[in-house]
């Protein structure tokens, strides 16, 4: 057999050929359901502010915009990015263009996770600050107080995303609530390449009985194990609270055992998700 | 080049090849030749490396298909049966495919997108079918490989289009490369094939150059009724019966691939043992 050099896994000339072939190929249809999702977004906090007595865009509007839109279009989006293997007569081209499945894959992450996000958030923050100050505009007309204060509404602020201070959600809650987007949206990216036909809802129903399987287990299986009286609150276990809602006895894994652990679960899903992918990839025949 | 030895492959529990060899060489044109789903495609698509074997192996320039590594991909150009181009025009699309294929020529495309009257003005998804068909049979004969694979590449094609597709395939072929061409519309290769390599049942029940044939076989019309009985094939016609005989006496004739298509199916064992 023939010996081939190291760059057969991956080569950044390929990688950048390969997405000039992908820009060329999809740019106009992204460009378009970019226009699509910010005239959906445009057109709720629109809807949001008509129909809002007080405060219609206070940041925890905001946040549920953003969060939902992401997750919605962000996984419809993830599904569809290889949709080409669902077809044999796009699949065949796509198959034997001269590059690693590493570099497709890398291809496809470049647009579907990193591109897709900062697109969908520069969409969003094009859409929401003139929104949020015409919101503010009709307040400053219109002055307004809590419903049975004397309470004056303040002007709403821009929600930052990054920063989880002011979030209606606690800070680690929202921290996992973000990770658990890349860890979702890989799933949909892996079931894209797994199933051929409606990959976007097959994904939902495995994803949503994998989160249902973990609620059970965690529910009758983990419960059931522990003694009397405890409760077991992510990597750490609880005996039942005193009057002061404070712990009474705490069983807890060491802390850099802890940290590695939240961190492994914040973080690690979305690598295996694309390492299956690939392997997936890898094996895939058409 | 191309080396498939003890080729199992089935769909599910549908065999299709069952211990298939065939080893195809530079500088020939082959002509895959069988009824409709006895393997052609799946054939191509295990070269390819599209499908993969589930026993036996196949070696082409050295590599393992089903690796599909890029070094592999870049020397081989897939024309598939059925396909769809992107909805982009046709300057573009070989803006960003041809980086991919380390010998293509621009000079080439142009002069086989020339012959072919391909429009170059216009998306590609608004030409007709048999025009997308020429500008991507352009595409994988400009990228010079050494493999080409072509399924059923006359589909869709007018009488015109397949007189120059024969035209430009002769001209494209050289001593480095090696075009395999799967179809069942056999008369649409003629003159053009090297080599004629017949499935049925997923097996190459024929496989044999033409310069053999010619040498072994002799075509002829004949009203001979004794002839016609103990040729190892034979078709009536108005004109005659075209017969298929052993060719003792070295004469000249010009093949009939459709004919000795259907003689292999008919007759196959006994026409292979002149082969011999």
């Amino acid at each position: 057999m023939r010996t081939v050099s190291a760059n057969q896994q991956f080569s950044f000339s390929r990688l950048r050929q390969l997405t000039v072939k992908h820009w060329v190929e999809h740019g106009r249809r992204y460009g378009l359901s970019l226009l699509g999702i910010g005239g959906l977004i445009a057109t709720w906090e629109a809807f949001a502010i008509g129909v809002t007595e007080y405060a219609p865009l206070d940041p925890g509007m905001q946040f549920a915009t953003y969060m939902v839109g992401l997750w919605f279009t962000g996984c419809l989006f993830a599904s569809m990015l290889f949709s080409d293997l669902s077809s044999k007569k796009q699949a065949l081209p796509w198959l034997s263009l001269p590059a690693s499945h590493l570099e497709k894959l890398v291809c496809a992450l470049l647009f579907g996770v990193v591109g897709f996000f900062v697109a969908y958030t520069l969409v969003f923050y094009l859409i929401d600050i003139p929104m949020v100050h015409w919101a503010n505009s009709i307040l400053r007309r219109h002055p307004r107080h809590w419903p049975g204060t004397f309470a004056s509404i303040p002007p709403s602020r821009v929600y930052n995303f990054f920063k989880a201070s002011g979030s209606p959600v606690p800070e680690q809650d929202f921290r996992m609530f973000s990770a658990g987007y890349f860890a979702v949206q890989s799933a949909f990216l892996l079931g894209s390449v797994y199933f051929t036909r409606y990959s976007f809802f097959k994904t939902v129903l495995v994803v949503v009985l994998s989160f249902l399987g973990v609620v059970v287990f965690q529910r009758f299986i983990i419960h059931s194990m522990m003694p009397e009286g405890w409760q077991s609150e992510g990597f750490r276990w609880r005996e039942q609270f005193d009057e002061l809602d404070r712990p009474m006895r705490e069983l807890r894994l060491a802390p850099a055992i802890e940290t590695a652990a939240i961190l492994l679960a914040q973080f690690a899903l979305p690598p295996f998700f694309w390492f299956v992918t690939w392997i997936r990839l890898k094996e895939k025949e058409v | 080049m191309v080396t498939i030895r003890n080729l199992y492959f089935a769909y599910r529990r549908r065999p299709v090849f069952t211990g298939l060899d065939l080893e195809l060489r530079p500088g020939q044109i082959y002509g895959l030749f069988g009824r409709n789903g006895t393997g052609k495609s799946t054939l191509l698509r295990n070269i390819a490396g599209f499908l993969f074997p589930q026993k036996g192996e196949i070696s082409a320039m050295g590599f393992v298909p089903g690796k599909r590594q890029p070094a592999y991909l870049a020397r081989y150009f897939h024309v598939p049966e059925d396909f769809q181009l992107p909805d982009i025009s046709l300057g573009r699309w070989i803006d960003y495919m041809s980086p991919f294929y380390p010998s293509f020529s621009l000079e080439q495309f142009e002069r086989y997108a020339r012959e072919f009257t391909v429009p170059t003005v216009g998306r590609l998804r608004e030409l007709s079918y048999g025009q997308q068909k020429k500008a991507l049979i352009s595409l994988a004969l400009a990228t010079n490989v050494p493999l080409l694979l072509m399924d059923e590449p006359t589909n869709g094609l007018d009488i015109h289009s397949k007189s120059q597709f024969r035209k430009v395939i002769a001209g494209a072929i050289d001593d480095s490369k090696c075009i395999l061409i799967s179809t069942h519309q056999v008369k649409d290769l003629e003159n053009l094939i090297d080599n004629i390599t017949i499935l049925e049942e997923g097996k190459i029940v024929f496989n044999q150059p033409m310069s053999r044939i010619i040498d072994k076989l002799l075509f002829k019309l004949s009203f001979d009724a004794g002839e016609e009985a103990t040729a190892l094939y034979s078709e009536s016609s108005i004109k005659g019966a075209a017969l298929i005989v052993p060719n003792a006496g070295g004469e000249d004739s010009r093949p009939d691939l459709e004919m000795l298509y259907k003689a292999v199916l008919m007759n196959g064992e006994k026409i292979n043992t002149l082969f011999a």
